[in-house]
């Protein structure tokens, strides 16, 4: 008995071990020959015979399966060191590529509106001088309006100065209530360090029935707005002027580059403009034959946004494809 | 519009008013600080009196004077040309420090001794005001010998520039400005009036006859002045230099001082030039030239036109002895149209007329005259020549709680009224509720509720109108346009994901690049008219060439694997606007690293259909004729989407890829509508196992797949044991002459039961007799 145990003992692989279970419980292995002489033993001993034998191939048993949990724990060791690699290698081949981050920002300006409900509309590129100019009381000789600032094709249509015809094409399109969003690339005969020829706006014009919409509204959702996109800013209305909105003003943060301390980007004012809005003229109204109504509109530059959140130097890097900026934004 | 503070100080006083609170007021009143800048005079720069000078026996252009700073008298040597004209000056004495850590030490200058400097304006920090050092007159304040100039609030002046919008005409002045602070501080503006201090007995009909042979929305009002002398003060020159108005002569520089004071229109003729001979009356006509030009003529010359310029030939100059001195003001959108209509060239001045120049042209006048007096000796005409029918203020009806709505804060009627009294409305009270309005004058913009409403919340305080949200009572407004936008956002995402940069480039392009790589152009008719550059002269058609020049530029940044894509939108030659995608792919598609044992690898065709397929789904390739001259002729292929055309993929042909000096290029353009995701049913399940067979056949060797593909479909059509196919593997050698071993690899699955041998055995001789009959193909 000590020395079967002892055999087991002393195995130091599975394949040995697997031969030594044949020898000792095999179908002709050791305890079957001593099971086998159970036969010739007398009636009366055979019982304590018989535990006997059962006692000692439980021992032997449970000796094996030890010895066996430890063999095979000790081959997976082996095997997972031999598998062994140097993991810091490797991360380095990132194929992602990325979303341009005038484009993120845009994504990230018509979430907010869609979630208080506002609808986002779109219009065309090419646009007529009334869409564009006219019915946003634009008068006819506003230097807008005017060749150096506005590209005109042959036939007398125009690339859209702004998002605001899209107001203008909604508001004829639908019936009040109205609320959108107006996201979309806009053009202007600019182009220098800071002006690029084409650019992104998102305009917003809300329009509910007479005495429904004041400014105080919209000073809500401007702060509120600014807030979700700059974080903590101080956020300040100027009276300002615009064709189309009358009060109209303009809205300045508190320079998040200095946090109000005055700073270059800033011109040491400590604000930063980011949106002109206003209380709608009620000379679009009639434009576009609504009566009894009241509304505000606001209209922003998606890569100043872009620009100031992201902390972008360069306008014109925006439009050249130039991975070296694009791929920081992964 | 430039004002500096002591100016503004004339017509309101701001004594109890800091410079702090100053910007911010200007801030919230609308005319927004473009720049705020505080002259400070160093210490010990005081004023000096030059007593004697004298040339310097060793220098020819120095000058040694001998000058009275108050506590005493030092010897100063001087450079400045015009010291010899000088009595009082600016000293900047021994131990002053000028602006750049200049250090005023006692120095010698060519043997003589110099205890200070006698101070140019720059020296000081100031604008420049004339050539040589600063004479000092008691424009600024009585001058005192010795006392600090610093002291002198006209000279240490606060400049601020404002930033006008075009609505405000009225705060193109001096005046203007301080009236509209007035409002904001609730102060009374100062009154001006002057009597001139030498008038001629002559009455000014004797000298001048104006006869207006038209109606015209203006006014126009004429003075005559004998001029024996006229010198500019050195206020009037330092005040013209701090608001970047400073002109080169005496007469100029009084015009431009009482316009950018009165923001009246100011003009002055030589009466010699108009008289005609001996005869001392001068004509003049105020006729309409066209529908919205009005001029001053004299017989048949033009003097002027209203508001627009003047005829250069009789300006008053400095060598004038009579002038003739013009006020005048005409209505800022007539005088627009009639120069934007008639293409009128227009001086400085037109700038303020179109703007909406000071109505009270009386007013502009009485400040000139008392600008010709100082310093001078000039003569009035007793009497004016008034021209013109009195303005008539714009009436308005207002309901203060619509107004109150506009805004949407509760505000006081008294406080509605009040505000608006201050700005210069004047108000009829019809009942509780409203009033009937008259606009002042110099508002020529307002016109309704709104306008008025604007008025009132600059004054009464953006900051002070509580926000309010809105109360939303509607259903909710998710429309198609929305849901395209975010899936684009997801086209966009899953083009990120497999490695493109998302490239926004310019929606122009060059049409001599479009034509030469056989692109539409818009037709000659709808073309651009005005482009910024020639590289970007009409409106794209495809969004690749764009990508390539990104691309391009990419390569000289020294990038060596390029992979971009843009959404956007493209014209066809009608100059109809659609969305499109579009991919490139340049260079490596892996660097040479430890993942691929140092061995970078290129992208090729295969992996940039691959990565394509990851963006757009499921897609069908056909071969193709190149249908542009980006394309490779056989390496290229349309795109097909639930059997429709949707675009190509192509190698880039390498004579393009010299072009733009890239490596193996590939590039796709794709219609942007049919990749949109599309809405899906589920298909039943089945729970029965799957058998993959492989089956080997011969066919011509330029037979496409594709033509095997539509054989299969067509079974797959039928045979709904068929689940799918692809192809396995290619092969051709010498033995197999002109066929190729083409393997196929197919899914068999029954929804219903586990498949017998037979039943599988039945779809595949189903899918050979097809392929046999359709594609000639024999079983390998």
């Amino acid at each position: 008995m000590e020395e079967l145990k002892q055999k087991i003992e002393d195995v130091t692989n599975l394949d040995t071990l697997e031969s030594v279970r044949v020898e000792i419980f095999g179908k002709k292995g050791i305890l079957s020959a001593e099971f086998a002489k159970l036969k010739d033993v007398p009636p009366a001993e055979k019982k304590d015979f018989a535990k006997g034998l059962n006692d000692k191939k439980s021992a032997l048993t449970e000796i094996f399966e030890a010895k066996k949990a430890e063999l095979e724990k000790e081959a997976m060791n082996k095997q997972l060191e031999s598998e062994k690699i140097d993991v810091t290698m490797y991360g380095y081949e990132n194929k992602k590529g990325s979303l341009h981050p005038v484009m993120e920002t845009m994504d990230k300006i018509i979430d907010y509106f869609a979630t208080l409900n506002f609808s986002v509309e779109t219009g065309p590129l090419v646009e007529d001088d009334f869409t564009n100019f006219e019915a946003l009381n634009l008068p006819k000789n506003h230097p807008a309006r005017e060749m150096q600032d506005t590209f005109f094709f042959k036939d007398g249509h125009l690339l859209r100065t702004h998002t605001s015809p899209v107001q203008i094409r909604t508001m004829l399109k639908q019936k009040p209530p109205i609320r959108m969003i107006a996201p979309g690339t806009v053009f202007r005969r600019d182009y220098d360090l800071t002006h690029t020829p084409m650019f992104h706006q998102v305009e917003g014009l809300v329009v509910g029935k007479k005495g429904e919409v004041s400014f105080a509204n919209l000073k809500f959702i401007l702060e509120d707005f600014l807030h979700y996109m700059f974080g903590d800013v101080d956020v300040r209305f100027r009276p300002s002027f615009f064709p189309f909105t009358e009060p109209s003003t303009e809205v300045d943060i508190s320079c998040i580059f200095c946090e109000g301390e005055g700073c270059r980007v800033c011109s040491h004012t400590g604000w930063l403009e980011v949106l002109g809005s206003g209380v709608v003229d009620p000379n679009v109204f009639k434009a576009v034959g609504y009566e009894d109504v009241s509304g505000y509109a606001f209209g922003l530059g998606v890569e100043r946004f872009a620009m100031l959140l992201h902390k972008i130097p360069d306008l014109r890097s925006l439009f050249e494809g130039d991975i070296r900026l694009l791929e920081q934004f992964r | 519009m430039i004002v500096t503070r002591s100016w503004l100080q004339e017509y309101i006083d701001l004594s109890d008013i800091d410079n702090d609170t100053l910007y911010k007021t200007f801030n919230s009143i609308g005319l927004e600080v473009d720049s705020f800048v505080e002259h400070k005079i160093p210490a010990k720069v005081v004023v000096g009196e030059i007593l004697e000078c004298e040339k310097h026996p060793d220098a020819d252009k120095l000058n040694v004077c001998q000058v009275n700073t108050g506590s005493e008298t030092v010897q100063i040597v001087c450079g400045a040309k015009n010291v010899v004209d000088a009595k009082y000056v600016a000293v900047a004495t021994v131990g002053s420090v000028l602006p750049g850590d200049f250090k005023i030490k006692k120095a010698k200058l060519r043997g003589q001794e110099s205890f200070g400097m006698i101070c140019s304006s720059t020296e000081l920090g100031l604008p420049e005001l004339e050539d040589g050092i600063m004479i000092l007159d008691d424009s600024i304040g009585e001058l005192v010998v010795g006392k600090e100039l610093n002291e002198y609030e006209k000279f240490a002046d606060t400049v601020i520039e404002l930033e006008l919008t075009a609505n405000r005409g009225d705060c193109q002045s001096v005046h203007g400005v301080a009236r509209d602070l007035c409002a904001a501080f609730k102060k009374e503006i100062k009154s001006f009036d002057y009597e001139p201090k030498s008038k001629s007995i002559i009455g000014i009909a004797k000298q001048l006859n104006v006869s207006a042979k038209c109606e015209f929305p203006g006014l126009l009002d004429y003075s005559i002045a004998t001029i024996e002398e006229l010198n500019s003060t050195f206020l009037e020159r330092l005040r013209l230099a701090f608001v970047d108005a400073k002109k080169d002569t005496v007469i100029d520089d009084k015009l431009a001082y009482a316009t950018h004071e009165s923001g009246v229109v100011l003009r002055a003729y030589d009466y010699d030039k108009l008289r005609n001979g001996e005869d001392s009356l001068v004509h003049l006509n105020i006729e309409k030239s066209s529908d919205y030009v009005v001029e001053v003529k004299s017989g048949d010359t033009t003097l002027s036109i209203i508001g627009v310029e003047q005829n250069d030939e009789f300006k008053a100059d400095d060598s004038s002895k009579i002038v003739l001195l013009e006020a005048s003001y005409i209505d800022p959108d007539f005088v627009v149209e009639g120069v934007s209509s008639n293409k009128l060239k227009s001086d400085d001045l037109y700038y303020i007329a179109s703007r909406g120049s000071e109505p009270d042209v009386t007013y502009g006048l009485k400040l000139l005259q008392k600008r010709f007096d100082e310093a001078s000796s000039v003569e009035f005409s007793s009497s004016w020549v008034s021209i013109g029918e009195p303005l008539k203020r714009r009436k308005i009806a207002l309901n203060v709680d619509e107004l109150l709505a506009v805004i949407g804060q509760d505000i006081s009627k008294s406080e509605v009224a009040s505000i608006l009294t201050s700005l210069g409305f004047e108000m009829d009270r019809v009942d509780d509720n409203s009033y009937r309005v008259s606009v002042p004058l110099h508002c020529h913009d307002i016109k309704n509720i709104q306008d008025i409403a604007e008025e009132v919340m600059r004054i009464y305080g953006i900051d002070n109108i509580e926000s309010k949200p809105m109360v939303l009572k509607e259903k909710n407004r998710i429309n198609s346009t929305y849901l395209a936008f975010k899936a684009k956002r997801d086209i966009r995402q899953r083009a990120s994901s497999a490695s493109f940069y998302e490239a926004v480039t310019y929606t122009f392009a060059s049409r001599e690049l479009l034509t030469k790589y056989g692109f539409e152009v818009l037709y000659e008719s709808l073309e651009l008219l005005n482009p910024i550059v020639n590289e970007l002269n009409t409106m794209r058609t495809t969004l690749l060439v764009n990508l390539l020049e990104a691309a391009s530029r990419n390569v000289k940044y020294g990038k060596k694997s390029i992979a971009l894509f843009e959404l956007g939108t493209v014209f066809n030659s009608k100059r109809e606007e659609s969305q499109r995608a579009a991919f490139i792919y340049s260079g490596l598609e892996s660097r040479a690293s430890v993942v691929n044992f140092a061995k970078a690898k290129k992208i090729d065709f295969a992996t940039f259909v691959e990565k394509l397929g990851s963006v757009i789904g499921e897609f069908k390739l056909e071969s193709c004729e190149a249908e542009n001259g980006l394309m490779h002729p056989f390496v290229s292929a349309s795109i097909i989407k639930d059997g429709v055309k949707i675009g190509f993929v192509s190698k880039l042909h390498p004579e393009v890829a010299k072009d733009f000096d890239l490596d193996d290029t590939f590039i796709a353009e794709i219609d942007l509508e049919p990749i949109m995701p599309k809405h899906i049913n589920a298909k039943p399940l089945s729970n029965f196992q799957a058998v993959t067979k492989d089956l080997s056949i011969l066919v011509d060797s330029n037979l496409s797949f594709y033509e095997v593909s539509k054989a299969l479909n067509g079974i797959k059509e039928e045979e709904a044991l068929l689940k799918d196919f692809y192809p396995l593997d290619i092969y051709s050698d010498e033995k197999l002459g002109d066929k190729k071993s083409l393997t196929v690899r197919f899914d068999i699955q029954s929804d219903l039961a586990t498949l017998s041998d037979e039943e599988i055995e039945s779809v595949m001789s189903k899918i050979l007799s097809t392929l046999e009959a359709e594609v000639g193909a024999t079983i390998r």
